[in-house]
């Protein structure tokens, strides 16, 4: 055994280590902070805790194994939400369902019922959903079906693109673009049924004694 | 160009080409109820939007820690992994002959003297008699030093429940055969177990089996990974294989058994199992966790039966295939 080759192999062993521990610190620093966001999209496409629990940490464990083939600088957190949503329809598959056209129409019309017909130039809307709580605009969010909210999240949650949501969902921009616009009017409507059920009455912002701490 | 609702959407994320934002812009102007549809969805997305943080669920503190714990015991693995893979490679770069070409010898001061220094031996016998013993001394120890010391592979105690493989360990059937091939596979990928021979060449290695005292039917499995090494491990005074391989990134540890001398505690494995291991099936298990997968099945060759198992962080439905 000669000296060259000791001190060769020497050499090799170090990188390796190094580059070891510079891909964890590099997807601690870049994929980690997302945990939180990854949940809420995997709770929303399970749509309960356990099975979100099990997906995020599958999302994780794949990212970290395919950590070298993202593009470091790029969209991380897009890249974690469509392993999310791959290894969610390799997984539920059989559960996952196709959303049912007429039956969105249905629901479309349902809430379109209920909002208040009227022309107000105050931007009554705004007033009206800025004095909603937290939890009532999280649950008209969760009555929507699962392709109506998905999308929203992605959209105005997690201030996604049309491209970015267009490859996680794997459907064409027109379809993101449609499905943002028919999920949002349904939302309205939704939270106006929450406002109305809170005592606003259409055309008059609440006053102030109407507010509840 | 006539202007739908959907423009709305687009127009409030920006998303409209140059000709569409001015009719749809021209259209606010006239039009009091596209105007008011137009605020209302604007309405929705500014809800969201402003209150994203809090409606963004947090994931539970559990699950965070399991997700950080199962990516601690993922970068020691690839890490042991890496390690065995580099040790490997050094082996064999250490074994291989440099390649000589015809020296061209010149008579060293000792060669030319090589004639005096046998009279001299010749007429002191003594010195001859040192130099043999020396010799046998030095064959010796180099016919020990090859013997290659075998050391049993420790059963890593079970810890507690908070991980993914540890689920799996306290979930699968009370079949100590099957927890102990997670248990070896758990501390080879730790890096606690370390290849006694390490080797990309079955050949290689079942002389090395042979020569550790395994002299049972070694299963070459028609699997798609690399051969890394083997363990021999001793217990009871019984002398089993285990074989390491690699495929990608994924470590696949494999353990066998001979049967014909089996102990009760290794291959004690239910009745109704044992009659479809007789019958040539695989019995595979990923009971709580699909992302471990242990697969066992019984060899016979020339009238002599292997257990064997194989286990590795992957999912049935990617293990399965490896095997051809």
């Amino acid at each position: 055994m000669n000296g060259t080759l000791e001190q060769s192999s020497f050499d090799e062993t170090l990188p390796e280590q190094t580059r070891l521990n510079e891909k964890k610190r590099a997807f601690e620093q870049e994929a980690l902070p997302y945990m939180d966001s990854v949940y809420h999209f995997a709770y929303n496409l399970t749509g309960n805790g356990e099975d979100a629990r099990d997906l995020l940490q599958e999302t994780y464990l794949k990212a970290f194994r395919f950590f070298d083939s993202f593009q470091r600088g790029t969209n991380c957190k897009a890249w974690l939400f469509q392993i999310s949503k791959n290894s969610f329809i390799n997984r539920y598959r059989k559960q996952s369902r196709e959303p049912d056209k007429v039956r969105y129409d249905e629901i479309e019309e349902y809430y379109e019922t209920l909002r208040p017909a009227s022309a107000d130039a105050n931007n009554l809307e705004e007033t009206l959903f800025n004095t909603l709580l937290d939890d009532e605009v999280t649950k008209a969010l969760q009555l929507l079906p699962e392709a109506f909210r998905t999308v929203l999240i992605l959209s105005d949650i997690e201030s996604m693109t049309y491209e970015e949501i267009a490859e996680i969902l794997d459907c064409p921009i027109g379809t993101v673009r449609s499905r943002l616009h028919r999920a949002r009017k349904v939302l309205r409507d939704q939270l106006f049924e929450y406002a109305k059920n809170r005592g606003f009455t259409s055309g008059s912002p609440p006053s102030l004694a109407d507010e509840t701490p | 160009m006539r202007i739908h609702d959907e423009h709305l959407s687009a127009y409030i994320d920006g998303r409209l080409q140059a000709e569409e934002k001015s009719a749809v812009e021209s259209r606010l102007s006239d039009d009091a109820a596209f105007a008011e549809e137009y605020r209302s969805l604007l309405a929705v997305k500014n809800v969201l939007h402003t209150r994203q943080a809090q409606l963004r669920m947090t994931a539970p503190v559990d699950a965070r820690r399991s997700v950080l714990l199962c990516l601690e015991q993922e970068w020691m693995r690839t890490a042991a992994l890496e390690r065995i893979s580099q040790e490997s490679h050094n082996q064999e770069r250490q074994n291989v002959t440099p390649v000589r070409t015809a020296p061209q010898l010149q008579r060293s001061p000792m060669l030319r003297n090589t004639p005096k220094i046998i009279s001299v031996m010749w007429q002191r016998p003594y010195s001859l008699v040192a130099v043999l013993a020396v010799l046998v001394l030095g064959w010796v120890a180099v016919r020990f030093s090859l013997q290659t010391r075998i050391t049993p592979i420790p059963v890593v105690p079970e810890t507690t429940q908070n991980s993914v493989a540890d689920a799996v360990l306290n979930d699968v059937p009370q079949t100590v055969f099957v927890k102990e091939s997670l248990q070896n596979y758990r501390a080879v990928r730790s890096g606690q177990i370390t290849l006694q021979c390490k080797t990309a060449s079955f050949e290689t290695l079942d002389k090395f089996f042979h020569k550790a005292g395994v002299h049972y039917n070694i299963v070459h499995p028609k699997i798609n990974a690399q051969l890394l090494g083997g363990v021999v491990s001793e217990e009871n005074g019984k002398k089993s294989a285990h074989l390491v391989f690699k495929h990608g990134e994924t470590l696949v540890y494999m353990w066998e058994i001979d049967l014909d001398a089996k102990t009760a505690e290794h291959a004690s494995i239910r009745s109704d199992a044992w009659a479809a291991l007789r019958k040539g099936e695989w019995l595979w298990d990923t009971k709580t966790d699909t992302s471990t997968t242990v697969v066992f099945w019984e060899d016979e060759k020339q009238g002599k039966r292997t257990l064997c198992s194989v286990v590795a962080a992957l999912p049935r439905t990617n293990l399965q295939p490896l095997f051809q």
